[in-house]
């Protein structure tokens, strides 16, 4: 069952045009991290560390307004009514938003690491192959969740808050890309896959406590 | 045999009751109708049968069991709601081949044809690879219908399927509805505002008003009912008919009296062998004389203004 609400994530994300804009964004980002003469000494592994979660939640901030717009246009309530659990149709939309989202952060990360000469190290590989899509399905996850449970109203406020936050993150990350040393370590690694599960953990087991008459008398 | 059990069904939100006593059943192969004005509570109803709300008080039995918990319970039940329930990004094969496979459907050869049958009834097969997102209402409406029968289900609960469709459409629904019912014993809930409709679909109806139903049964023994006396009388000229317009205006039997040229609407309370000898007697030229059934939509509305 969830492969099947993965595929048809999938397929909708070859659709979409959030994502493709989002793409465009990363590509815009990415040319000027390399061309500006702002930025010459910055490390690889800096915009790694920063720059992969940043790209990659952001990208799935505009991707999980998918899960608002099932909401809107009503159709979760006919999905509830299929065999699928809340936790199925949950998971695999997390799964199905993540994979493209995360599929677009390693390929923006993977060209810089290129055109910058870089070898990726083993932590540095760990990070980006497990860490980073971790941290991407929990932001998701948690925002699905959230989704699921305001109201429209609330949800437009929850947009904008998580816009501010974002954008306020990335101006600043930017303006601090004075060339700093920073490698990453087992440490960093451990901790955001800590915190990543956690909150995957704690949203999955809200989901199953999650009553579907929450969501219907949100839908309006 | 009765498929879906609503009984003494009571509904509050923030200590608003929407609904109250809420008591009906559908049997195998029936074609049951919910009607009422907006805001009379039918789509609570309908999402408190597919568990989507959970009752204040009451019970609900769909197929035995209730559909809140029971997954497998509900891949035996299609439903049309306000919503299409469509993913407008896919294409109308792409959704059915979507819900296909979540209600198990994983022989790729019958999914295909299963699709491709439904297509052709709902006449959406030519434009089956364009995205739903380029559809109009009442094309959705088709599709959202194809979607609720592509499993085969064994009850079907229709919210206002025909809402936004031509008559050409609508009429295509309505004979769908009837077969499933009559041919594949499918057991159906049918709300709709198009009361022409309804009498032509429902074997028996329901009509809820202010979150409480206030008349149920047999289409047409309800119409016949609530129908009462109601008898035309035409004359050979307009003089006889004024003349018998006034007596029958004096009788304390006849509460309502209207005349129309040559003919006089009344309703009778009984009586009605002594009155028709009364008016010949009284030597008028009575032409015809026969019962008028009022429609579903002269009841609904006198019911709904009460």
């Amino acid at each position: 069952m969830i492969g099947v609400i993965v595929w048809k994530e999938l397929k909708e994300s070859t659709r979409d045009r959030n994502l493709l804009s989002s793409i465009v964004g990363v590509a815009i980002l990415l040319m000027l991290l390399n061309l500006s003469s702002r930025f010459p000494t910055v490390s690889v592994e800096f915009l790694v560390l920063y720059m992969a979660p940043c790209i990659g939640v952001f990208i799935g901030f505009s991707m999980s307004s998918r899960f608002v717009r099932e909401k809107r246009e009503g159709t979760i309530e006919t999905m509830l009514c299929t065999p699928l659990t809340l936790k199925e149709l949950w998971l695999g939309k997390v799964i199905g938003l993540a994979l493209p989202s995360y599929a677009v952060t390693l390929t923006s990360m993977l060209i810089l690491a290129y055109f910058k000469g870089y070898i990726m190290k083993e932590a540095i590989t760990i990070y980006l192959t497990l860490a980073v899509p971790i941290l991407i399905a929990s932001v998701i996850g948690l925002l699905g969740f959230l989704y699921y449970v305001l109201g429209m109203r609330q949800i437009q406020a929850l947009n904008y808050l998580v816009f501010l936050t974002l954008f306020t993150l990335f101006f600043a990350l930017t303006r601090s890309l004075t060339g700093g040393v920073i490698t990453i370590t087992w440490e960093i690694i451990g901790a955001v896959l800590a915190f990543s599960a956690m909150i995957l953990y704690i949203v999955a087991y809200l989901i199953t406590r999650l009553d579907k008459e929450r969501i219907v008398t949100t839908l309006d | 045999m009765r498929v879906i059990e609503v009984e003494n069904l009571a509904k509050e939100f923030n200590g608003r009751t929407v609904l109250r006593g809420i008591t009906f059943h559908v049997r195998r192969g029936e074609v049951f109708g919910l009607l009422g004005p907006n805001g009379s509570g039918k789509t609570t109803t309908m999402r408190i049968i597919l568990g989507l709300l959970k009752p204040t008080s009451g019970k609900v039995r769909v197929l035995g069991g209730s559909l809140a918990d029971d997954a497998k319970l509900r891949s035996r039940v299609g439903v049309v709601l306000e919503g299409d329930g469509l993913f407008t990004r896919l294409s109308a094969y792409e959704n059915l081949d979507f819900y296909a496979r979540i209600y198990g459907l994983r022989d790729g050869v019958e999914r295909r044809e299963r699709i491709r049958e439904l297509l052709e009834l709902v006449g959406l097969y030519d434009v089956r690879n364009m995205k739903v997102g380029y559809f109009s209402k009442g094309m959705r409406r088709r599709l959202a219908l194809a979607r609720a029968l592509i499993h085969y289900p064994e009850v079907l609960l229709l919210d206002e399927p025909t809402s936004g469709l031509d008559p050409e459409a609508k009429a295509m629904v309505r004979d769908l509805v009837i077969k499933l019912s009559r041919g594949d014993g499918v057991t159906v809930l049918y709300t709709s505002h198009d009361l022409n409709e309804v009498e032509k679909v429902c074997s028996r109806i329901a009509v809820l008003v202010k979150g409480r139903i206030i008349v149920q049964g047999v289409l047409n023994d309800l119409l016949e009912e609530c129908s009462g006396q109601v008898m035309e009388v035409c004359f050979t000229s307009s003089d006889d008919a004024s003349k018998a317009f006034e007596y029958l205006r004096m009788l304390d039997y006849v509460p309502e009296c209207r005349m129309y040229g040559k003919t006089v609407h009344l309703v009778t309370l009984g009586n009605t062998r002594r009155l028709l000898r009364d008016l010949v007697e009284m030597n008028l030229g009575v032409e015809e004389v026969r019962r008028v059934r009022r429609t579903l939509e002269e009841i609904y509305l006198e019911l709904v203004r009460r």
